[in-house]
Formats: structure tokens, C-alpha cells, sequence
């Protein structure tokens, strides 16, 4: 049941996003054509009737902010051209920074994801399985596909790195706001 | 002929401006013609110099229509009727635009090449019509009255004047190219003749790939065709018209479905746009009315439907409702399933948009009673997969899970986009911002250039009965200012002498029609024709691909004279719509018009036995038979000819009854205009402004003072219409004013009775228990007179589809949405943090009202949507009012919602006056108790009654613009009437033998129509056949054998009975 | 054609998982006489954990190496269909908006305005180098093969910054394997998302995906699915579950880079090492299809 009806949410999201969630007209083609739509708790085209009408913690605490995969079909397809990944993308970040993030995994990953670029001004593969697999206690999944990759040598034990990396976890500290 | 006519009283008029130029072409032409080969001017006949006329010269007594689609057809017949000359100019080789190509019209499933051939050949055989095909508008000088148009006539390459339509050249062309009749979903010859029904009926060669025009190689055609009409030597040309005014009618073009390259158009051959199914669906079409699959040509069973295809579109461009597509989803998805049963057709829609009169019932009963499933989500996407070729298509459920679903075909419903600015240009008219001709915000025929009218798709989506009312109400703006000149430059039809018949042995000729498949497909046509040669009587048999297209009304006459015909019978289709067309034709041959019979071996045999082809064929014998049984016995009868009174009455003085009133008393004829209630304005008075923005109460203050001060109208106002007498031209009505009651004799009448506004009993969604709940009318009127009392409301909500759609009223009121939009807009403007909650159903603003409704979603009106089951609940008991409402797009969540006004928005309803008023007039009201029309599709302002037309709500809930555009129209229609002299009446009339009459009043009491009246003092029935229908019913009572329906004979029925049982 | 001078953004996968992918881009650029230089230093572009979780991160991390290449001047090219969304969008939108653009360049420390062109290798394969050259360049022809294009999102998605030339129904990839002789099979969810960016953490849902992906590949009658996307791939191959799922495909099938089949085509030396080296192991296939011995 929806009790509480106002218009801050939407505000919140076009400042962050610049979208204009109020134009949607609910034709669901969003949620038709997601390919993630399955294992969401709300449709995209709930959550945009959610940001009208202000549902802001079910909203920041709903699994589709996370599981979105930014393919950005619903985006491209849009008869009102609402970016809605972007949406997604606003969402996230306002649950993020609310701490209200409903696929910690997904979360962890990225954070991990984001902390190897940080230390190494790079992507390591094998450093982010590991980190991440560290974070999120799933240590044993994935192992037979992990020996594959090591025989096939896809799993490189030196990493490479941005030889200046200063300058990388510079970027991170001016863009950090949390 | 036709175009040397005009151009000699053209110079007459002119006197003085080079009417030398003119004699040489002309003279050239005469040679070797026929009537169907009159039109199109191929030199410069009606060539004028220089318009360059003063403004106190008299005005051109002709008009321009550019485009030969339906709304142009419409046009050009109200005009002619009207007494002005006619130069119908289209781009392409045939008139009849995209109702040609339809195959069934919603919402009566009519066929749409039937209801249109009849016109199309009344067009094309009118004297006062000429056509210019292939032909494109270069430029326009001059004004209002004296426009000098610039026309660029594309070679045809045949002459028109030579070619009989035979079809030989088509047989022999080397090159097949697309066809753009069937969608290009077949192909066809480049020369050849556009479509069985063509009118003009000669073939034409596309140049495009032409062997002999492009290499100087083939020439088979020009070899082979034995009128020797193919002519290589054609030259592009350029001629000048002079008129007095323009209608454009040039439609729309379909949206490119390739820009919507999710649905795969043009990458998947099982997708295909609604204009190639409808081609798919047509009995002339590609596949013959089979619903089979592009790939393989499978028999279609899961069908599905995709909407709001490049409509209702910001990404596309296109951000209208394109307002026919719900519609025609439907009526495809019935008609495909009564095609083939097995199909199954689904719609995929967002908001589904019945909105016109009987378009609601079409819908529920597609729903409820043949099986169309309705699934509301825009799907995503139309994918083909690749063993089956199936189509994969995506969408969600109400309950939320996402679904995949294959079909074996995809229509994607294509919006109606505009192909106006290449026309606009060289008229200098304006466009609006979605590229359509701009037009007038109450008068929709309107564009911003005095002296051209627009009509149709080009000014807007819209369906066929709107661009009707459209034709006909810028045919009526275009006479408004030639009405001095009206005649000038017309031409009485002139027939041979009619031949005496008396005497002769019958000699029928029968026509056996294969209606293309229609009959064909079933009925074996060439055994009927063996077998109607050995029936007594029958002079000649023979089958026609198509009896009613034009060439084969010429073939008609020759048979006639050939053969020394003295009757005709068409075995064909229904006398209803093809009758007229027949008996013109055989009158044109130089017989009585009633020396003609009908047998109708469609749609009573081949449509109803399509199962059983050789029952059928035996039927359509006997059908026949007896046909032409009767033929033999037919009587030569005469028309009645009556004088016509130049007066009008106009019923009604709201805004569609002023407009029509002011119209008529414009063109001078004297218009009585009755209103019941004290003051002038109906419904007008509480509306403020339109969604757009235009200001009525203005508009409304013209009008009435316009109304009161006209010298040719007579106002009567607090007065009521006693009872009405007399027929089209000659009718007496009696009106109880206050100053005592009043005899008025006039020879047309307008209803434009107007609607009522549904009143809420109260406790309906908390109504009468709390003032904060009101209608939108109190709103409207609260924003227009006390915008104070608004400023302080924080919360709104508004309810539609109270006394709409329901069990009650099940029809739409069409303009709720519109007026909740407007009203949540002007909210909206007072106070812009108020929340607006509209509470809807489907939300049908359709057309350009779309913008509307995206502004009022960008300024933040909420919309919830709910269904007719689960309703709003208002509550009132805890102080403030309490809305309570699932909302459906989020799985029938429920939302609680506080507002400080409830707003709802009521129907419209039909004036309770109607039901008084319809038997004193004699015309029919729909269940709903609105007045109903002679033919919904094609003759919107027409009663069945002749010389009574209809406008505004009388006719069904529309907005204000819609009403007085349809006023405009009726003025029109009836204009048509008041232009002539006389009017002539049927010959099927009834007809008493004074000196059988036993005077016992059998036949009196009987006639529906009051067509008989007793002669007291001769003591028997006397008929009026003004006023007679030919319905029977007096001749069948009668119990002494006085009373005989002309044509209708004893010994003609029982010949017919005789030749029925006789082979059985 | 040796006019094609590029600076080159390797991005990280290629001397990671996709270390076959990088090798046989360089390789096969080398042959075509296309000019490459690394980019000095450069950096990751964030990809999608960058976009997904911060913004303006989002867009500085690519505007760092986007500052770098604006030193160099040339065009940059780019492999991998992740880094190149990233960096086209980022350049578009520092382009676009100024204040952003000062945002970023605050953040870094140096003028990320760059105004050359960020290109796709498969661009510059189809639309410089060209079909009718490519097809000249075959000693090979890859016969045999029946392919399906697999686009995925970041190749055609947003339109506004990418090259392909349809958002739903592409073709570049086609038309460039029917080029090396590839049979090109119909195909309709070219462009249908694989998860990749849940890969790790939503696998459930992901293998969902990618098997649904295999399934309509085998219905249209492929032997292999031919991308242009490091993330892709590794996807593709790591999730690819054979007898299970709902989507059921019946056979492991081999998921190979659009370089690989061109280094293939033109006998490139590395070609077989790059070939063993994926996790679904395309051997079978290629001796199969006659292109290679065992």
C-alpha cells in the first residue's frame, strides 16, 4: 500500500540524473524487453510509478537498481526517452550512499572491481577474483573454472601497473563524495 | 464534353482574357470519344490568363480538391452539388487514396471498396468533376475567388480518350515491378491499370523501368493493345486553372516501421505493417483474403498486433496519437478470425482507444465475444526465430513476470504520418508543429490561408467518417464566398431520350459479376452465364471481373445498344449500395432507370456459402433466375419531381446549431434556428476554453451576436417544435413560441439538439455528501470565474469514466480525458506545487491531445490507472475526503490518496429532447438515444431521411471543434439541397386504384413514413409519394388489392416465387 | 592503407583472460600495415563498476588516458567494446559539458579535452580498411565455419556513440566475416545482453543468459559465436553450462574473436596458439571445418 504521495523523489532523481521520470506513460516496454526483468523484485516501469510516487525506501532498497546490467535496451527503446539505466545508475548511487544496498555482492564486486584500479592504476583479473571472493566469503565457487583458466593461462600472477600511480588514486580521492 | 463546356462559359465570364486559346486543343479532342475518357484534360482547356481580378469582379465558380482519397471525393461530389464546377487533381494514376486499399471499415465491417466504388464511379461519370491524375499542384497566385492554380500533368503515357481498360497491354509487359495497391506485397506490370475499380479505369505506364521509354527497346504494349492508346510520345505538361477556392485532401503516409528496428520490419518476412495486412485480408489482395504466413504462405494461427507503432513516440518524432490504430487492430484481428477460425489474434496496446460512436461496443464485444486477446504492454520487441521463423515476442504480465511468447505473424500498427509540406509550400498555408496542415481552432477545415480548406488525414489523424464530415464541411466554407457564381460554370446532365419500351418483347441482358473473388472464388460465374442464356428472354449473358467499375458501366450501355436490350439484370452485390450506380448507368443508355433488377448472389450466397461452391453455383442460378423473371415483367416508372423551398430550419441553438444556421443564412438562404431554452450557447456556455488553449466564451459571443443580428435568420428562442410535416424540399413544421405558435415551411432540417451532461446520483464516488466533491464543469467554471477559491487546493484528484463505459452508458464520452488534462493543466498553472492524481481508465487523448497529455505529465500530473471493477473508492466519513485506488500498472497496488477536491469527470449523455423529437421528425436514435446517421462510415451528417441532416453531441459526444465542423458539414449537405430547383423522388412508390379503394384506412394506419392520407371525399387512400418510401408494408396489408408498390408488382413477386420453386 | 596511424588503448583484459584477443588485434593490424602506439601509461577505464557506482569517477578515469592521448594527437583505437563505450562517452559528455570537463580535469590534473576520433578495431576493419580489401587479404577462406555475430550492448548501445550501423539489427560483424568466407547464419539476438557485469556476482542469473544465448545460437544453426568483446567472451565461455538450464544446448560451442578468425584467414603465425588458449576449446571445430590439422 502506498500511503504517502509526494514529489521528492522524482525531484532528487532528475537533479542527479537529468531524467524525466514524470513522462513516463507505462507502456511496460521497458520491463518487456529487460533481460534481467526475471530476478527483479520491481519491474523498471514500477520503478519509475515508484519515483512518482516518492517511494524512496523501497526504491534505494529494491534488488533492480543492482541487478540492472546497464545494457541499456529499455533506454534505447523508450517512447518517452527516458535514459532509465541512468535512472538505475542514480539509484544505485543514492542506495549506495544511503547504505541501503540490497545485492551487497553485486556491490562488493564493484567495490572490489574499483579498489585493484586504485592500488594499480589497472585491472587484474586474478587480483579482483581474489579480493572479491575475500569480501564476499564465496571463496570455493567457481573453483573447476578457475583451474581452467590457470591451465589456459588466463590467470596472470605478476600484475601490470600504471606506472604512475599517483595520479589514478588522485582521481579517486577528488571524485569520491561518500 | 465536360472540359470544353466550362471553358466557353469560363470565357463568357471572363470576357475578354484570351479565350482564343482555348478553341484549337479542344477541337482536337472530340475524335473518337467516350464518356469515360472525358476527364482528364490533357491540353490546356480550362486555361485562363492571369487571375489579376478586382475585389468587386465576380468570384470563379469552381473549386480545386487536390487529392483523390475519400475526403476529396466527398468533397467533390458535395460541390458539384452545390452548383460549382470541380477539378479533382491527384498525384497518382486513380482516385481513391488509402480507403481503396482498406478491406473491411470499422466499426460496421463494411467492405470499404463497396461502400467507395459507387462514388468513385459517380465521380468519375459527373460531368461537372474533371480529373487530373498524375498530376501535381506548382504554384498558386491570386486570392480568395480568383486563385490562377499551377498544375504539372505527369505523362500517363496511354490515352485516356483510346483506352478501354482491357488489360491486354498488361498481359504483355516484359517488366514486373512491385504494386503499390497490394503494399507491394505482389507484383505487377508496369503498365497496367491501377485496381479493378480504377477510376479513371484506363491503364497508365510507371516510367520508372519501362524497357521502351528508358532503352527504346520491347514496345510490346503499344503492338498489342488494340485501341492503339499506348502513346511513348507523352510529354510532362503544365496548365493553368482558375477557381475560386482549394480543398486539399492529399492523407498521410504511413510510418516507416523500419525506424522502429526492434520489431524487425523489413529484416523478418512475418512481420508486416497493418497497411500490407489489411492487403492480406482483402479478397483482391496478395493471398486472396488468405491469412498466411509471408514466409511460407502457412495458414496464420497465432496473430498478434503491435500499437503505437512510430505513434505516441518522442524517440520516433512522431509524439501524437495517430487515432485510428486501436480501431483498426480490432476490426483486423475480427475480421481475420472470421477468415479463418483457428486464429488468434492478440493486441498489444497501452491505452486502448475506442473513443467513437459504437467504437467502445466494437471493442468489448472483440473482447467478450470473438476471442480477441487484449494484453496491455507495449511489447518490446518482435524477433524471428530462426527454425520456425516464428516471431518472439516480448511483454510483461499484469502480475509482473516478463513473458516471451512466439507468433507466427506480427502486424506493427503504423501511425499515420504527415506528407504535407511539399503542398503547403507551394499554397503558402502553414503547417503545426507536427508537420500537418495547421488549422483553425474551431473551424477544423480552416488552414491560415483564406480560400483553401483542408480535410482529412492531412490536417491530423483521423478516421473515415471524420474526414468525411471534414469533406464536407470544406466544401460548405469553399461555397461561402462563390455562392454568386453558383451554376456558372456547371452543366445539366443531359440523357438520351428515354426509349419507349411498351410494346416490345422483353429482351434482359444479364450481367454476372465476379466481384474478383468475392463471387468468383465460389460461385462457378461462367456456368451461371451458360445458364442464364437458356432462360427465356435473355438476350445477351455475359460475366464482368468487376460490374461496377467504371469501364464496365460503358460495356453496360454498349450491350444495351448492341444488342437492343430493353432490360437489365446485374447479378452482383447488394442493391443497398450498387443499385443507383446500375439504374444511372442503364438510364444513360437511353432506357427508363427502372427497366433494371438486381440479384445479389454475395453476400446471400457467395459470402454465406463460401463452404458448398457448387450449392452456391446452384444457388446463384436460381438467384438469377429469378431475376430475371422479374426483369422481364419490369415497367418503365416515372420520379416525381418537387419544387424545393429555399428556407432552412435548424433545430438547436448551441454552437453547432448558430454555425450551421450562420453558414446557411451566409450563402442566403433563410434559416429559422429554434432553441429551446432562453438563451443561445447549449453546452457551449460552460465550456471556457478548448485543451489547446482557444477561448470559446470569445468564440461563443461572435456567434450569437453574428446569430442575432443576421438578416436571413429567424430566431426563435424558449421555443419547442410542434410536430413537423412534409418531405426533403418541402417541409412544415410547426413551433410553439412564447409570442404564440408559428407555421414555418422550409426544405431542409438540422438537428444539432446537442447533448446532456451525466449527473452523478448521489453517494456515486462521494458526490452530493461533501462540496468537495464536484464535476469538471464546476471546475472549469471555479478556474474560469473564482481562480481565488482554487488557490489555496493543494491536492486533487480526478476520476474518470463516471457514467462512461459502464453498464449503463457503455459507449465513451470521448472528450473526459481531454477536459481532465485541461483542467489539471490549468490547476497546474494557479498552483504549480498542487499534486494532481487523475485516476483513469485508458487515458484517450487522441490525436494532437497527446501533447497535452505529456505536458500535464511533465508538469507533474500523476496518472493511476484503474479497472472498471475495481473502482476509486471516495471516502468522507473521517472529514476529509479519502480516495482510495489500486493502481494497475504496479500490480493493483493500493495507493491512499488525500485530497482536498475530488474532481469527476463526467459523460456526456443524449438530450433527453431526442427522444421526443426523432419520431416527430421520423428519424432513428441509437440505443444510447443519439441520433442515428444513414450510414455511419460515409454519411456522418445524413439522416436516412432525405433532407435532414445531424451535428454536434446530437450525433455522439465530441469536442467542440469536432461539433462545429460537423455543424459546418450539415450546412453543407443541406446547402446541396437548398442550390437546386427541385428535388426528385423515388418511382418505387406505392400507388392506390381509386377505383378498388375500399377507404377502410388499412394503409393509413400502417405507413411509418405518413405518406398516405384519406381522401374524404372520394372515400379513399390517396398516397403521397413525396413522402413514400417504397417500403410495402401498405401494399401488403391492403386487403382489397388497391394499394400496388410499384416495381414490386404481384405478378412481378410471383414470378420470382414461381422461378425460385420452379427449380427446386 | 598504411595512411592508418593509431594511438592504441589496450585496455586491461587484453594482457589479462583476453590476452589472445590483444595479441591477435596487434597482430593482425601489424599485417594490414595499420600503425599502433600505446598509449604512455595508461590506465583502466573503470568499466562497468566505475559507471555503476559513481559518475564522475566514471567519467575521469577513461578522461585520464583521453588527456594522454590529446598529447599524441592521433586517433585512439580501441578493442575492447567496454573501454571504447567508456571512452566515447566520456569524451562526449566532457565535450558537451564544460563543467564537467573542468570537473575532470581537476580531478586529473590535466585537459581531458580530446577532440580526435576514439574508434573500434571493427570500425576500422569494415569502414577504412574495407570489405573488399579484407577479402583480398584471405589466403584461407573460412568455409566451414557457421557463425553467429554476437554484438552485445556496448558495440551498439547508446546509438549516439556508436558505430554500428543499426542499434537493433547491426551488421558490420556480418558483412566482416562473410568477408573471410564465414557462413553468416540469421540471427536475432545479436544484440541481446549476456550479463557480463554480474558475471561474478550474480552468476544464477547470468548463466540464465548466456544459455539462452547458445540455445537460439544451435536453433540458428551455428557452430560458433564470433564477438568483438573481451567481456563477452569471457562470459560467454565461463557461463556456458551444456545439458543444463532451462535453455538447454546440447553441445559446448566455441566463442572466438572477430581477430582471431581474420589472423585465421590470413595464415597469421600466432593464430593457433590464440585459438588453444579459450576456455571453450575451438580445436575440434576448426579441424572439423578443415581450417586446422590436429
Amino acid at each position: 500500500m502506498i500511503h504517502t504521495v509526494n514529489r521528492l523523489m522524482e525531484t532528487k532523481v532528475e537533479e542527479r540524473t537529468g531524467e524525466r521520470v514524470r513522462h513516463c506513460y507505462q507502456c511496460k516496454k521497458c520491463s518487456a524487453g529487460c533481460p534481467v526483468a526475471f530476478a527483479m523484485d520491481l519491474l523498471p516501469h514500477e520503478i519509475m510509478k515508484m519515483v512518482q510516487y516518492g517511494q524512496e525506501e523501497r526504491l534505494l532498497k529494491c534488488s533492480t537498481v543492482w541487478l540492472c546490467a546497464s545494457c541499456e535496451t529499455c533506454s534505447t527503446r523508450c517512447p518517452n526517452e527516458i535514459d532509465i539505466a541512468r535512472v538505475m545508475d542514480g539509484l544505485r548511487g543514492m542506495s549506495l550512499e544511503e547504505g541501503l544496498v540490497a545485492e551487497p555482492e553485486i556491490a562488493m564486486f564493484h567495490r572490489s572491481f574499483l579498489n585493484g584500479i586504485k592500488l594499480a592504476g589497472r585491472t587484474n583479473e586474478s587480483v579482483l577474483i581474489g579480493q572479491y571472493k575475500a569480501l564476499s566469503g564465496r571463496l570455493f565457487d567457481d573453483l573447476g573454472l578457475g583451474a581452467v583458466m590457470f591451465i589456459k593461462g588466463k590467470v596472470k600472477v605478476i600484475p601490470r601497473v600504471v606506472k604512475d600511480r599517483k595520479s589514478v588514486r588522485r582521481i579517486f580521492k577528488e571524485t569520491d563524495k561518500g | 464534353m465536360a472540359e470544353k463546356e466550362p471553358a466557353k462559359k469560363a470565357a463568357k465570364k471572363t470576357a475578354g482574357k484570351k479565350p482564343a486559346a482555348k478553341k484549337k486543343p479542344a477541337a482536337k479532342k472530340t475524335a473518337g470519344k467516350k464518356p469515360t475518357a472525358k476527364k482528364q484534360a490533357k491540353k490546356p482547356v480550362a486555361k485562363k490568363a492571369a487571375p489579376a481580378a478586382g475585389p468587386g469582379e465576380q468570384p470563379v465558380g469552381a473549386v480545386m480538391v487536390v487529392g483523390g482519397g475519400i475526403g476529396g471525393v466527398q468533397a467533390s461530389l458535395d460541390l458539384v452539388e452545390m452548383g460549382y464546377r470541380v477539378y479533382l487533381v491527384d498525384s497518382s494514376p486513380s482516385i481513391g487514396g488509402v480507403m481503396g486499399q482498406l478491406d473491411k471499415t470499422f466499426p460496421t465491417n463494411d467492405c470499404s471498396m463497396c461502400i467507395l466504388s459507387p462514388k468513385l464511379v459517380e465521380v468519375g461519370s459527373n460531368k461537372n468533376i474533371e480529373l487530373y491524375m498524375l498530376t501535381d499542384v506548382v504554384g498558386l497566385q491570386g486570392e480568395p475567388g480568383h486563385f490562377e492554380v499551377t498544375l504539372r500533368v505527369r505523362p500517363r503515357y496511354v490515352d485516356l480518350e483510346k483506352c478501354t481498360g482491357c488489360g491486354i497491354c498488361s498481359e504483355h509487359c516484359r517488366v514486373k515491378v512491385k504494386d503499390p495497391y497490394n503494399a507491394d506485397l505482389s507484383r505487377t506490370p508496369l503498365i497496367r491499370v491501377p485496381f479493378p475499380q480504377a477510376v479513371p479505369g484506363a491503364a497508365f505506364i510507371d516510367p520508372t523501368k519501362c524497357l521502351y521509354l528508358l532503352r527504346g527497346k520491347c514496345g510490346d504494349c503499344a503492338e498489342e493493345c488494340p485501341a492503339g492508346a499506348v502513346d511513348y510520345e507523352d510529354k510532362e505538361r503544365t496548365e493553368k486553372v482558375e477557381v475560386g477556392s482549394i480543398i486539399v485532401s492529399t492523407g498521410y503516409k504511413p510510418f516507416d516501421a523500419k525506424k522502429r528496428a526492434e520489431y524487425g520490419y523489413g529484416v523478418y518476412d512475418n512481420v508486416v505493417t497493418s497497411l500490407e495486412f489489411e492487403r492480406i485480408l482483402a479478397a483482391n489482395g496478395p493471398t486472396s483474403g488468405h491469412v498466411v504466413r509471408r514466409s511460407d504462405g502457412e495458414p496464420v494461427k497465432k496473430l498478434a498486433f503491435i500499437q503505437c507503432v512510430g505513434s505516441r513516440d518522442s524517440t520516433a518524432g512522431n509524439t501524437y496519437c495517430s487515432s485510428v490504430c486501436c480501431m483498426y487492430a480490432t476490426k483486423q484481428s475480427v475480421i481475420a478470425k472470421e477468415h479463418a477460425r483457428e486464429v488468434q489474434p492478440t493486441i498489444f496496446f497501452i491505452d486502448m482507444r475506442t473513443y467513437g460512436k459504437g467504437f467502445e461496443e466494437y471493442y468489448q464485444n472483440a473482447k467478450n465475444e470473438k476471442g480477441v486477446r487484449y494484453v496491455r504492454c507495449l511489447a518490446s520487441y518482435a524477433k524471428e526465430l530462426q527454425p520456425t521463423r516464428n516471431i518472439l515476442v516480448g511483454y510483461t504480465d499484469p502480475d509482473g513476470s516478463t513473458v516471451e511468447e512466439e507468433f507466427d505473424m506480427v502486424v506493427l500498427c503504423v501511425g499515420i504520418t504527415p506528407d504535407a509540406a511539399g503542398l503547403a509550400g507551394v499554397l503558402g498555408v502553414g503547417l503545426n508543429d507536427h508537420g500537418f496542415i495547421a488549422s483553425d481552432d474551431f473551424l477544423s477545415v480552416k488552414s491560415s490561408r483564406e480560400g483553401v480548406y483542408v480535410c482529412g488525414a492531412l490536417e491530423g489523424p483521423k478516421d473515415i467518417p471524420d474526414s468525411v464530415i471534414q469533406a464536407s464541411a470544406s466544401a460548405g466554407l469553399a461555397s461561402s464566398r462563390l455562392g454568386v457564381c453558383r451554376c456558372e460554370l456547371t452543366e445539366h446532365v443531359e440523357y438520351p431520350p428515354e426509349k419507349d419500351v411498351s410494346g416490345e418483347e422483353p429482351r434482359v441482358g444479364a450481367v454476372i459479376c465476379r466481384c474478383g473473388t468475392n463471387i468468383g472464388g465460389v460461385v462457378d460465374v461462367p456456368a451461371v452465364v451458360d445458364y442464364a442464356k437458356t432462360l427465356p428472354n435473355v438476350a445477351f449473358a455475359d460475366e464482368r471481373l468487376y460490374a461496377c467499375s467504371q469501364d464496365a458501366q460503358e460495356w453496360i450501355r454498349e450491350i444495351i445498344r448492341e444488342h437492343d436490350l430493353n432490360r437489365v439484370m446485374v447479378a452482383s452485390c447488394t442493391p443497398r449500395t450498387h443499385q443507383p450506380l446500375f439504374r444511372e448507368t442503364v438510364r444513360s443508355a437511353g432506357l427508363n432507370k427502372y427497366l433494371f433488377e438486381m440479384a445479389n448472389i454475395r453476400e446471400h450466397c457467395s459470402w454465406v456459402h463460401m463452404d458448398i461452391p457448387d450449392d452456391a453455383t446452384e444457388k446463384a442460378k436460381m438467384l438469377c433466375k429469378m431475376g430475371i423473371e422479374k426483369a422481364a415483367l419490369l415497367e418503365p416508372l416515372e420520379e416525381g419531381v418537387s419544387q424545393v423551398i429555399h428556407n432552412a430550419m435548424v433545430i438547436g441553438g448551441g454552437g453547432a446549431g448558430m454555425v450551421a444556421a450562420l453558414q446557411l443564412a451566409d450563402a442566403g438562404f433563410k434559416t429559422y434556428l429554434v432553441e429551446r431554452e432562453p438563451e443561445l450557447g447549449g453546452q457551449m456556455r460552460h465550456i471556457y476554453a478548448t485543451v489547446e488553449g482557444a477561448d470559446v466564451q470569445a468564440y461563443l459571443g461572435e456567434l450569437e451576436s453574428r446569430v442575432k443580428g443576421h438578416p436571413d435568420i429567424d430566431l426563435m428562442l424558449s421555443s419547442d417544435i410542434e410536430d413537423v410535416d412534409g418531405y426533403i424540399g418541402k417541409f412544415h413544421t410547426r413551433v410553439r413560441t412564447p409570442k404564440g405558435p408559428r407555421e414555418l415551411d422550409h426544405g431542409v432540417v438540422i438537428v444539432a439538439t446537442g447533448g446532456a451532461e451525466y449527473v452523478p446520483p448521489p453517494g456515486e464516488y462521494g458526490r452530493g455528501s461533501d462540496e468537495r466533491v464536484i464535476t469538471q464543469v464546476e471546475l472549469e467554471k471555479l478556474l474560469a470565474e473564482d481562480p481565488g477559491s482554487l488557490e489555496d487546493v493543494r491536492d486533487v484528484v480526478m476520476i474518470q469514466c463516471v457514467g462512461s463505459r459502464n453498464d449503463e452508458h457503455p459507449y465513451c464520452s470521448k472528450i473526459c480525458c481531454g477536459v481532465a488534462i485541461k483542467n489539471a493543466l490549468a490547476i497546474k498553472e494557479l498552483n504549480p506545487g498542487a499534486a494532481v492524481n487523475v485516476c483513469y481508465r485508458d487515458l484517450r487523448t487522441y490525436g494532437f491531445k497527446e501533447d497535452y497529455y505529456l505536458k500535464a505529465r511533465d508538469l507533474g500530473v500523476n496518472f493511476i490507472r484503474f479497472e472498471k471493477e475495481d473502482p476509486p473508492r471516495v471516502d468522507i466519513s473521517f472529514g476529509d475526503p479519502r480516495v482510495r485506488v489500486a493502481d494497475q500498472n504496479i500490480r493493483g497496488e493500493e495507493v491512499v490518496l488525500n485530497p482536498d477536491l475530488v474532481v469527476l469527470s463526467t459523460g456526456v449523455i443524449s438530450n433527453p429532447g431526442a427522444r421526443e423529437l426523432g419520431p416527430k421528425l421520423k428519424v432513428p436514435l441509437t440505443s444510447d438515444g443519439f441520433f442515428l446517421e444513414a450510414h455511419v462510415k460515409l454519411r456522418p451528417v445524413d439522416f436516412a431521411t432525405d433532407g435532414i441532416f445531424l451535428a454536434g453531441l446530437a450525433h455522439y459526444p465530441k469536442t467542440i471543434t469536432e461539433s462545429l465542423t460537423q455543424a459546418a458539414a450539415a450546412a453543407a449537405r443541406a446547402e446541396s439541397i437548398l442550390a437546386k430547383e427541385n428535388v426528385v423522388t423515388e418511382g418505387v412508390v406505392a400507388r392506390v386504384d381509386p377505383n378498388v379503394c375500399s377507404g377502410c384506412k388499412a394503409c393509413i394506419e400502417l405507413c411509418s413514413y405518413e405518406a398516405i392520407e384519406f381522401d374524404a371525399a372520394k372515400g379513399v387512400a390517396v398516397v403521397n409519394r413525396s413522402l413514400c418510401k417504397g417500403c410495402g408494408a401498405c401494399a401488403a396489408a391492403c386487403p382489397s388489392g388497391a394499394n400496388r408498390l410499384l416495381g414490386f408488382k404481384p405478378g412481378q413477386i410471383i414470378a420470382q416465387i414461381k422461378a425460385a420453386c420452379g427449380s427446386l | 592503407m598504411s595512411e592508418l596511424r593509431f594511438t592504441y588503448y589496450p585496455g586491461c583484459s587484453q594482457s589479462g583472460s583476453a590476452e589472445e584477443y590483444g595479441d591477435s588485434s596487434e597482430a593482425v593490424c601489424q599485417a594490414l600495415g595499420i600503425e599502433l602506439t600505446e598509449l604512455p601509461d595508461w590506465s583502466c577505464c573503470g568499466a562497468s563498476s566505475a559507471h555503476m557506482t559513481n559518475d564522475v569517477l566514471s567519467v575521469a578515469l577513461p578522461g585520464r588516458d583521453l588527456a594522454a592521448a590529446k598529447r599524441l594527437g592521433q586517433d585512439v583505437l580501441v578493442v575492447c567494446a567496454a573501454c571504447y563505450s567508456r571512452m566515447k562517452i566520456s569524451q562526449e559528455r566532457i565535450l558537451a559539458d564544460e563543467e564537467l570537463a573542468r570537473e575532470v580535469e581537476a580531478a586529473i590534473g590535466a585537459d581531458p579535452r580530446f577532440a580526435g576520433k576514439v574508434r573500434h578495431l571493427l570500425d576500422v576493419m569494415v569502414n577504412d580498411i574495407g570489405l573488399a580489401t579484407l577479402k583480398e587479404e584471405v589466403l584461407l577462406p573460412l568455409e566451414g565455419l557457421k557463425a553467429v555475430p554476437y554484438y552485445g550492448c556496448l558495440l551498439v548501445r547508446p546509438p549516439e556513440v556508436c558505430f554500428c550501423d543499426s542499434v537493433e539489427n547491426p551488421t558490420d560483424l556480418d558483412r566482416f566475416m562473410e568477408a573471410l568466407g564465414v557462413e553468416v547464419m540469421p540471427w536475432s539476438f545479436k544484440t541481446d545482453c549476456c550479463g557480463g557485469s554480474l558475471s561474478l556476482s550474480r552468476t544464477d542469473v547470468v548463466e540464465k543468459l548466456v544459455n539462452k544465448l547458445f540455445t537460439r545460437a544451435e536453433e540458428a544453426g551455428a557452430n560458433c559465436i564470433v564477438a568483438a568483446c573481451p567481456m563477452c567472451v569471457a562470459n560467454l565461455e565461463m557461463r556456458q553450462r551444456p545439458g543444463k538450464l532451462s535453455f538447454k544446448i546440447n553441445h559446448p560451442m566455441p566463442v572466438l574473436y572477430f581477430t582471431e578468425l581474420l589472423a585465421l584467414a590470413m595464415t597469421l603465425p600466432g593464430a593457433r596458439k590464440w585459438l588453444e588458449s579459450h576456455i571453450i576449446d575451438p580445436m575440434p571445430l576448426m579441424v572439423q571445418a578443415k581450417l586446422m590439422s590436429v
